[in-house]
């Protein structure tokens, strides 16, 4: 599941949220806006936020996390969420939540083209899930080679034994 | 491959007339998030007929449509030909609903086109009322209910006229 997070009171941001929702609407993960202004059943926050696979914040009338998202991005951070930022170049990460996670990339935008970062971000959810599976498939090919080399070198030292003998 | 949303009389009246205008500012921010739901919004003829039909509105809401209509390129009329008959067999020769009996039709026959020019992925009515969405639902149509979208929308920032 990818969730998609924003400031109280950044309409303009649940509006992003809510385009891009729809915008990709194919990808095969599901996507869900944590809602900030209507409908909010924290349980159902909380239960929403501990499937999250990878996860999105978006910032355009905010300057700055609120407590309620800092607690949101908090719980994601401390079971090292892979995190998208989507921020306007005068939003204050620094000293932020965020500041110091290191499993984040930040998309900066100067201009306020929202067709631009809805587009791109609808595009980057399509992506989410084949960087999933790229990425458990790459710890199950680090697995499946730390195997081997154990197996190789069970053999050696197996030869290196009877050679001995 | 298009999808489609057919709207009923109520919500025209909602959306249309007093949505747009007390505050186009909120009309323009919602067709565009529908128009990332929605390819095209349809307007079945009997929902104009009785959209205009409004004596003293009348005028008005014709300027009214004829602004949104030229504004707003993805929102068409029906291009699916329904007859009076199919109507009037639909609803019991009853003069009552037919804008909501006009728009089931209209999505009914957009489900089962087969046609390259006319291919449609999805079809939802946006209806208000509860018999009227009943009927739809029994004839296994996707339904948008006006309240969901309301409260969707208040999540934006929105808030549509009840």
């Amino acid at each position: 599941m990818i969730s998609i997070l924003y400031n109280e009171k950044d309409y303009e941001a649940a509006s992003i949220a809510l385009k891009v929702q729809s915008l990709a609407q194919n990808s095969t993960s599901k996507i869900y806006i944590v809602p900030k202004h209507y409908g909010r059943n924290p349980d159902n926050v909380s239960a929403n936020l501990s499937k999250t696979q990878s996860a999105i914040f978006i910032a355009h009338d905010t300057s700055s996390i609120d407590e309620q998202t800092k607690q949101e991005l908090t719980n994601l951070i401390d079971k090292s969420i892979p995190l998208q930022i989507v921020i306007p170049n005068w939003f204050k990460l620094r000293n932020s939540v965020l500041e110091h996670y290191q499993n984040k990339s930040v998309y900066e935008y100067s201009n306020t083209d929202k067709s631009q970062i809805v587009n791109d971000l609808a595009q980057y959810i399509k992506k989410i899930p084949q960087k999933i599976k790229g990425s458990s498939k790459q710890k199950n090919d680090d697995i499946a080679a730390g195997i081997l080399i154990a197996g190789l070198a069970l053999l050696l030292l197996a030869l290196a034994t009877s050679d001995a003998d | 491959m298009k999808i489609i949303l057919i709207i009923d009389n109520d919500v025209a009246v909602n959306l249309f007339h007093e949505l747009f205008e007390n505050n186009q500012k909120h009309f323009q921010k919602l067709l565009s998030i529908l128009s990332t739901q929605y390819n095209e919004i349809w307007i079945p003829g009997e929902v104009k007929i009785e959209f205009l039909r409004h004596p003293q509105l009348k005028r008005k809401r014709k300027k009214i449509l004829e602004k949104i209509m030229e504004d707003y390129q993805f929102i068409r009329n029906c291009p699916i030909n329904v007859s009076d008959n199919d109507i009037d067999l639909a609803n019991n020769f009853s003069d009552e609903d037919r804008g909501e009996t006009d728009a089931i039709i209209q999505a009914v026959k957009a489900q089962s086109v087969k046609s390259p020019t006319l291919n449609f992925s999805g079809i939802s009515l946006l209806f208000k009322d509860k018999k009227a969405i009943k009927r739809a639902e029994q004839r296994n149509i996707s339904i948008l209910v006006y309240k969901d979208l309301a409260s969707q929308m208040r999540e934006v920032g929105l808030i549509l006229p009840a």
